[in-house]
């Protein structure tokens, strides 16, 4: 997991000047103002290496800061832990007071804050409450503040290394073309001169530990970055780790077009040994599970649009081989593959999976490059180039950015378009009164009160994340992001201030399946049979389903999503058609390059659960929703090849990626390897796009709930993260518990 | 034409090669003591099992996986319950699935009249067939159903060239006797056109079922799943008298 934010991580003093720096830069310019901050932020924010450490890159977020996401978005200021009962530190009454004057300060400078305080009225209204990290769920929409979705282009920073860099940006200094470019480039300059700041920083850290051979060769390989583009896998590693810690970018792309060739030079000229690599990209994964949330860390290996196959294919083996030798949660490393790539590579990824280790991910690029292209609008050549970031959405390597910035509960949608805009608990007004389910006669009355209530939080979702977007790029420069994304440097304007190709983003729904199932259990049993009315499943579902066993049983037995059935999976094609089109369709009157949806899943299934009033699929209230575009709990029934044939038929050129938690038995792997290859490649020929394996058996989490600590390195797949199954809370691990065993 | 199932199970590994959808026909005329399909047993739609469908309905759904068939050499298994007990039923699904060139596989206690079995073996592309108990005199105490009519139509099979995996479920301290292991391991050599035999150890999912039915389980049977260290006595009683057909299932 993340460093955890503490109070007095750098103290008061530390907050003081960096709000201080801030205030001195507002008087100038956003970039100027960048730079002030950045240069106390580091090196002061970095973390020493231990002595087990081969490479170093790690970092803390004080409670007041600047980056793209960690933290909180922007400048933040947080002060969630020094509130907190537990605190850290006693303050005098002084220093709490001038902690509270800087908080004051924060409150209305914060990036996030200003981002909020620039939507309409109507945003406002429609997407309500301010996010607060998930812990109140009540709306079924909400804008969240984050500029995550970035890949920044690490072929070019390996390519040219610090010196590189600085030599291409001086020179366009020269020639900028208006005084908004020249004070980008002299921010990008500085930006990456900091790279050399850390790295001498880190050389006299290191210089500290004792001598080992581990010592040698991190001090060797830094040095070298001050000096030359990296000439070796450990350089090359090390500059990554580097610069992504600065600019808190935390995922990784393509890194076996990035390394391979650094990777095969060292094995070919015996400059590292295959073990001496397996080595330092074990201490590599581990800064990673330490560092970065598990959301995040993807690791991209495999699929098409990669120049140098061979040497890339290495570095697959050996990131792949290192998940294999390590039990962690994190990197998330992902494959993705082609009919016709090197079947070693795939061989190796299912044998990886069968070992219980969630990872890789597999991606088929067969299906997901055409879908890329048509959905983002873009070539193939660039479509090539897509890439899962975080929990799975979609967006361009360098190009783009995927963060969804806005989160869409379905399930809560369809609920009040049943109760005139009312949710069903609390009898509160969310959206406008499209009907009532009882007096609807067909379920197309039903549709269309749904269709609206959807569209309704679309529109705002559209123009919110415009409105994020126009902030962010007004009040953050992101230099050294800028430095290494497409087209910045070339049109001398910063990453979201009109630099990045492509200014698109992705929103996430939840619930897509629950409210699939719910409107098709309408319509089988109240429509098309009249075997209930609306009204009685309106008093059915405010009383939770208690008391009404009959009617439970007969919605609870309605047709499913992913058992292969033609009436439940066209009622879920409908609903992934809708949200999928109404979503771009509200992105047309703004400036979006695109704005697709992407049902992926943390835990928000499980928290938004909680919020979520009993539904028609069965669902009683506080249990989860169904997680990304999977079955919901326990819904698959029919099999394996029943649930991956349903999870193969949603259209996958209308969104921007969709998760598929397939959980297996043990002994499916491992007792028939062949069966088990067979059965994805089928699903994969099918159209299948995705899918993410946990190997568990259900007798281990059971007993991993009894006895954890001897379940510790038991892995599952979450949503769109893995974890130790011990670590997840209670609720998630019922849900994991709860989904089906094939 | 309709028949009663309790199930259609799809990507099935333990019913015949590679892939498999298994359907389950209701209706059965043994009575097993360690039966772990005891919803099968009767021909009536109860309360949590049984539905009427239509043998199209299922052909439909067989046809589905056909690219996991293909990939894995698998196909359709019939089961139960015995699905002969429903024979025009079960041999109109198979005839459409050989029509579809589709694998099939009968699971069968071989308790059906011959003459259904002469129909059916024109369709069928692979026998599971039961062995379950030597001795004749437990045969009957212990399935409620002679042995000798069931030999028969396993001769009538073997001599009609059929191909045949041999199913043996081995309950510990019910009919694991060394006769009854000795006879199987005889059965190899024997009938050498046996493609496998199969021992298949007792487990305790079936109870769950018992329950939901109303009905006790009964008190002879273990109350464990087989340990490993039984399983392992079974392989290597197999194994010193020179079985290769034999195979331990899980
Ligand atoms: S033959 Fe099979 S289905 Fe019939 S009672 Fe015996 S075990 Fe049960």
């Amino acid at each position: 997991m993340a460093t955890k934010r503490e109070i007095d991580m750098l103290g008061l003093d530390y907050a003081l000047k960096f709000t201080a720096a801030y205030q001195q830069g507002s008087k100038q310019n956003k970039y100027i103002r960048e730079t002030l901050c950045e240069d106390l932020q580091f090196p002061a924010v970095l973390v020493s290496p231990r002595t087990t450490d081969i490479l170093c890159g790690k970092r803390m977020y004080p409670e007041v800061g600047y980056s793209p996401q960690y933290g909180g978005m922007g400048y933040y200021f947080d002060a969630t832990s020094w509130e907190g009962e537990n605190a850290v530190v006693n303050y005098t009454s002084d220093e709490l007071l001038e902690w509270n004057s800087l908080k004051k300060f924060w409150e209305t400078e914060a990036t996030a804050v200003k981002c909020f305080n620039s939507f309409s009225y109507e945003i406002k209204n429609r997407l309500w409450d301010k996010y607060d990290g998930g812990n109140v769920l009540r709306h079924p929409a909400y804008p969240l503040y984050r500029m995550a979705g970035l890949q920044m282009d690490y072929k070019k920073l390996i390519d040219n290394g610090i010196i590189g860099l600085e030599l291409e940006i001086n020179q366009l200094i020269e020639k900028a073309k208006d005084d908004e470019a020249k004070m980008f480039y002299t921010s990008a300059i500085k930006s990456v001169k900091r790279i050399r700041t850390c790295i001498s920083h880190y050389i006299l850290d290191a210089e500290k530990l004792p001598a080992t051979e581990k010592k040698r060769k991190m001090v060797a390989a830094l040095s070298g970055l001050l000096d030359h583009a990296p000439k070796t896998f450990h350089e090359g590693i090390q500059l990554i780790l580097l610069v992504q810690t600065i600019t808190g970018t935390i995922n990784f792309g393509r890194m076996d077009i990035v390394l391979g060739n650094l990777l095969v030079n060292d094995l070919d000229n015996n400059v590292m040994t295959w073990e001496e690599g397996i080595e330092i990209m074990q201490n590599f994964y581990t800064i990673l599970e330490e560092e970065i949330w598990h959301f995040d860390a993807r690791i991209i290996v495999g699929g098409l649009g990669r120049t140098n196959v061979a040497a890339a294919d290495k570095f697959a083996m050996l990131a792949m081989e290192t998940t294999d030798s390590l039990s962690l949660p994190m990197p998330q490393v992902s494959l993705r593959f082609y009919e016709g790539q090197n079947p070693e590579l795939l061989e190796k990824a299912y044998d990886v999976i069968g070992n219980g280790k969630t990872f890789p991910m597999l991606y088929n690029d067969d299906v997901n490059v055409s879908a890329v292209e048509k959905a983002f609008h873009v070539d193939r050549q660039t479509a090539e180039q897509y890439l899962p970031f975080g929990c799975g959405e979609y967006m361009i390597d360098k190009q783009s950015c995927g963060t969804p910035n806005v989160i869409i509960n379905l399930q809560r949608c369809l609920e009040l378009a049943m109760n005139n805009g009312r949710c069903l608990r609390f009898n509160d007004q969310r959206s406008p009164d499209y009907g009532n389910i009882e007096t609807y006669t067909n379920i197309e009355q039903l549709w269309s009160a749904y269709e609206n209530t959807v569209n309704y939080f679309l529109e705002a979702g559209a123009k919110g994340q415009e409105s994020i977007y126009k902030i962010t790029g007004q009040e953050c420069p992101f230099s050294l992001i800028s430095v290494l994304y497409d087209d910045c440097l070339a049109a001398g304007r910063s990453i979201f201030d009109g630099g990045i190709k492509y200014l698109g983003g992705t929103c996430e729904t939840y619930g897509n399946n629950n409210t699939a199932d719910s409107l098709t259990a309408i319509d089988e049993l109240i429509f098309k049979a009249s075997k209930y009315s609306g009204a009685e499943l309106l008093t059915a579902l405010k009383a939770n389903w208690e008391d009404f066993d009959s009617i439970h049983k007969s919605f609870k037995d309605a047709p499913k999503f992913g058992n292969d059935n033609d009436i439940a999976d066209a009622m879920q094609a409908r609903v992934h058609e809708q949200v999928c089109l109404g979503t771009t369709t509200a992105a047309k009157e703004t400036s979006l390059h695109h704005w697709l949806v992407v049902i992926i899943n943390n835990n928000h299934n499980t928290l938004w659960g909680k919020e979520t009033s009993a539904s028609a699929d069965g669902r009683k209230n506080g249990e989860p929703l169904a997680p990304g575009n999977s079955a919901s709990a326990g819904a698959d029934k029919s099999g394996l090849s029943a649930l991956l044939n349903s999870q193969a038929k949603p259209d996958p050129t209308i969104h921007a990626g969709a998760v598929h938690n397939v959980k297996l038995s043990a002994n499916f792997p491992k007792k028939n390897r062949n069966l088990y290859h067979s059965l994805f490649r089928s699903y994969f020929k099918k159209g299948g796009t995705q899918t993410m394996v946990t190997v568990t058996s259900r007798a281990d989490l059971e007993a991993a709930l009894e006895t954890p600590e001897k379940y510790a390195n038991l892995l599952v797949r979450v949503g769109g993260f893995s974890a130790r199954f011990i670590d997840l809370d209670k609720p998630t691990q019922m849900e994991i518990l709860s989904r089906t065993e094939h | 034409m309709n028949g009663i199932i309790t199930d259609i199970f799809r990507t099935s590994i333990v019913d015949g090669p590679g892939i498999r959808t298994t359907v389950f026909l209701k209706g059965c005329q043994l009575r097993c003591i360690w039966c772990h399909n005891p919803e099968t047993q009767s021909m009536k739609i109860e309360k949590d099992y049984g539905r009427l469908i239509d043998s199209e309905t299922i052909v439909a759904e067989c046809v589905k996986d056909r690219i996991y068939y293909d990939e894995t050499d698998g196909g359709v298994t019939l089961s139960g319950g015995e699905p002969l007990m429903q024979p025009d039923f079960a041999l109109e699904i198979l005839k459409r699935l050989k029509e579809l060139g589709i694998h099939t596989t009968l699971d069968t206690t071989g308790v059906a009249k011959i003459s259904i079995y002469k129909k059916a073996l024109k369709v069928t592309d692979l026998f599971l067939f039961d062995y379950k108990v030597t001795d004749s005199k437990s045969h009957f105490s212990l399935t409620g159903s002679r042995k000798e009519p069931i030999m028969d139509t396993f001769n009538f099979l073997i001599s009609n060239n059929a191909k045949i995996i041999l199913r043996c479920p081995m309950i510990p301290g019910v009919n694991d006797e060394v006769e009854h292991l000795t006879t199987i391991s005889e059965m190899e050599f024997k009938y050498p056109s046996l493609v496998e035999i199969n021992i298949l150890p007792y487990h305790t999912m079936g109870n769950a079922k018992y329950e939901k039915l109303g009905r006790p389980v009964d008190p002879s049977l273990p109350k464990e799943n087989i340990p490993n260290k039984l399983k392992e006595y079974y392989l290597s009683f197999f194994k010193i008298r020179g079985n290769k057909k034999v195979i331990l299932k899980d």
